[in-house]
């Protein structure tokens, strides 16, 4: 199947608020989804961007019956790791259904280890659902580790009035 | 104890290094860290900063500075950070602990902090060395 990897742009950001939907359903935490296409806009595009993100494209002949012919996205930043230094978070990695198992997936991915690279970071970090099977065996297959399954790393998040506590104390 | 909180300053990085080293002892993973003072200069203070850094000072250290409420001071700092402005603001604070780091699970417990591992079973994921060079290697060319 035809398909190409670019970069995304300001009009891009209404397929991508989309496709983050899809994702959260896929993940069955659709209610947690409070960032909007303007929130995309405003903190993926503006001089000092949040977020980078890329897309996966198919020509018209195989758009989908809606008529979309953005089919795949993942979003990123850079971050940094005290022990390895520069460091690229994949937040999201998605395809949409009907177009998996044709190296969407992975061109994605390995795109956004190439810009990984060139910007002289040496690790690529994200999180899977532990009973996300199909990622899980396709991440492995890759050659990616489980950081938590083996070093025993646990992911926490402070958030809403807990975070709002924290800040004042 | 008498101590301030502040950001870190370039001169500052070769503080960061050794405590970073202290921390990865700690967590019994000294090998793992490959960066020096050097990197942290190059990369913290920049013209597009990669990180930004809070340092806790005391004057001197006369009692051992664990359990005098620096760590909250610390923490509670990188919250306030959250506030970019009177519109935007920061609606997570994301970090990651060892399993077997009960000290520390208890105290990030207390500050209300949700462990998503346990939660919601997430897995934090990695591509380095090697394996990183690899996938990048089969990127679609442009």
């Amino acid at each position: 199947m035809d398909f190409s990897i670019r970069a995304a742009n300001l009009d891009d950001c209404k397929d991508i608020a989309r496709m983050i939907m899809e994702l959260a359903e896929y993940e069955k935490v659709s209610d947690h989804v409070k960032v909007t296409q303007k929130d995309l806009e405003q903190d993926g595009f503006s001089k000092n961007p949040f977020f980078h993100g890329i897309i996966a494209e198919v020509p018209e002949q195989h758009k989908t019956k809606e008529g979309y012919t953005e089919i795949g996205y993942a979003l990123y930043f850079y971050a940094y790791s005290s022990w390895s230094g520069r460091a690229i978070y994949m937040e999201d990695l998605y395809v949409m259904p009907e177009f998996r198992g044709k190296g969407v997936g992975k061109a994605l991915m390995s795109k956004v280890a190439q810009l990984a690279l060139a910007a002289g970071c040496h690790q690529l970090n994200f999180t899977v659902l532990n009973w996300n099977k199909p990622s899980m065996d396709f991440y492995l297959s890759q050659g990616c580790f489980d950081v938590t399954g083996t070093m025993g790393y646990h992911c926490m998040r402070c958030e809403g009035e807990a975070l709002e506590h924290l800040a004042q104390l | 104890m008498n101590f301030k909180i502040r950001r870190a300053a370039k001169e500052d990085c070769k503080d960061i290094s050794r405590m970073i080293m202290d921390l990865a002892i700690y967590e019994k993973m000294p090998d793992q860290v490959k960066i020096s003072h050097e990197e942290l200069e190059r990369d913290g203070f920049c013209q597009n900063p990669l990180f930004e850094c809070l340092v806790a000072e005391v004057p001197d250290i006369m009692v051992s500075p664990v359990g005098n409420g620096i760590g909250t001071a610390l923490l509670s700092k990188v919250a306030e950070v959250r506030l970019l402005g009177k519109k935007k603001q920061c609606v997570r604070l994301q970090l990651s602990v060892l399993n077997w780091n009960t000290p520390s699970r208890d105290f990030y417990a207390a500050k209300g902090a949700q462990d998503l591992t346990v939660t919601e079973g997430w897995h934090a994921i990695r591509f380095d060395g090697q394996n990183l060079d690899n996938l990048a290697n089969e990127a679609p060319k442009d």
